[in-house]
């Protein structure tokens, strides 16, 4: 792994989620029939992530005692990273092969996951272009 | 009064036809009618396509228009019943589909004999490079050579629930193609990437799940790869670095067990090489394609 610090690399990335997606007009098109909450979740840290028909709000972190959401994502901050890079490795560059290799969890509902899939893998996956720039 | 404008010089350049034709062909398998779609190209040796689990025949559209392989190969793909443009049998409203490995070896030698191919090349992609496989343990003398892609001996059952392909409220086709979307490489062209996926979107109802019984269920091959001889019919693997549905290491693992297989780990690509990067497969598949048709010599089917 390249960073030393891929928690706090991760943290930043998520934190910047918002601003990546709401500025992908061809992304937020794609979203515009998805409104719900998900979490990701990065070690130890939980992030919220409210999308409204496409826009995303600010992804909250921190104690968010009795908050709903629909989905969770869970990873180490080193998966997330990875799956972050610009070319991420064959094993890396897909949710469901983080998934079968057991490095990311799916919790939640399935059905909402089934129905949104793509562009839940399209916004996971748009941290990848803070490492293009860099 | 002024003279007419002169006629332009040049007429407008016609567009570009591509040299790829399709028909039908009336065949009868498990019983039963079935009209079949087929496109081909070139001339020479027949090269028998199979498509991916829930796409079709267009998937190889490449490699028909593609001379370096034309100029030597009759290149044939066909749409399996329920795919692209072959309909499914009459009745098919009140049954479950589900790909058996007997059905489908059935559906491509009724095609090859349909058609009068005499011991075609068989290439085949995932189900289709299962079935290259199933091909090679009991019918090689039907063939000159088989390729693999994307093959392997068998798959784990249970890491997703396929029943999510096929449920009232979600859209089947959008959510196969989500599924499959991270089985395209990295750096597959754009263009090529959406165009494989977009097959998936336009499936029928419960056809990729149906598929999948084949890949997941029925068509465990693992008693029987060691029966392969590759004297009798060649057997070549290609599996892309990308491919985590069948990934390199379980097409080696099926190779181990076929003495004289080897496998070839296409660089950057993943489980659909023919159509999500057509020119990097062909870096990978010409070579094949030239060391069968020099063992056997040019042929004029």
């Amino acid at each position: 792994m390249d960073s030393p610090v891929p928690g706090r690399e991760v943290r930043l990335a998520i934190e910047r989620l918002p601003d990546l997606v709401n500025a992908d007009a061809g992304l937020s098109f794609r979203c515009r029939g998805m409104t719900l909450d998900f979490v990701i979740a990065s070690g130890r840290d939980r992030f919220y992530v409210p999308v409204r028909a496409g826009r995303m709000e600010p992804v909250a972190s921190g104690s968010q005692i009795l908050r709903s959401a629909a989905l969770a994502f869970a990873a180490e901050a080193e998966t997330w990273f990875a799956h972050w890079q610009p070319v991420p490795g064959p094993r890396e560059y897909d949710l469901f092969a983080l998934v079968k290799d057991e490095r990311m969890a799916i919790e939640g509902d399935m059905r909402v996951l089934m129905r949104h899939l793509q562009n839940l893998k399209d916004i996971l996956a748009a941290p990848r272009a803070l490492y293009e720039e860099a | 009064m002024s003279a007419p404008a002169p006629a332009p010089a040049t007429a407008p350049a016609p567009a570009r036809i591509e040299p790829i034709t399709g028909r039908y062909v009336h065949l009868e398998m498990g019983g039963r009618p079935h009209r079949v779609y087929f496109e081909e190209a070139g001339s020479g040796t027949p090269l028998v396509c199979l498509h991916t689990a829930g796409a079709d025949g267009r998937q190889y559209r490449h490699l028909m228009t593609d001379e370096a392989v034309t100029a030597n190969y009759r290149v044939l793909a066909f749409d399996m019943p329920r795919h692209g443009k072959s309909f499914p049998p009459a009745g098919w409203r009140d049954e479950e589909y589900r790909l058996t490995s007997e059905a489908y070896a059935e559906m491509i030698l009724a095609f090859c004999e349909g058609l009068a191919l005499d011991r075609p090349v068989v290439m085949g992609c995932s189900i289709g490079g299962r079935m290259a496989l199933y091909l090679a343990i009991h019918h090689p003398e039907r063939f000159r050579a088989i390729i693999g892609l994307e093959a392997a001996d068998f798959q784990p059952r249970g890491w997703y629930d396929l029943d999510w392909l096929h449920q009232p409220d979600i859209h089947g086709g959008e959510a196969s193609a989500a599924i499959v979307s991270g089985l395209v490489g990295p750096r597959s062209p754009d263009e090529y990437r959406w165009e494989t996926l977009w097959q998936y979107m336009q499936g029928g109802p419960g056809v990729f799940r149906g598929d999948l019984w084949f890949y997941r269920v029925d068509g465990d091959l693992r008693e029987e790869t060691h029966r392969i001889d590759v004297r009798k019919c060649p057997l070549y693997l290609l599996t892309g670095e990308y491919d985590f549905s069948c990934t390199p290491e379980d097409s080696r693992r099926t190779a181990a067990a076929i003495e004289g297989a080897e496998v070839t780990v296409m660089k950057g690509l993943g489980h659909f090489p023919m159509s999500e990067d057509p020119e990097r497969f062909r870096a990978y598949i010409l070579p094949v394609l030239d060391e069968i048709a020099g063992r056997d010599g040019p042929d004029q089917d």
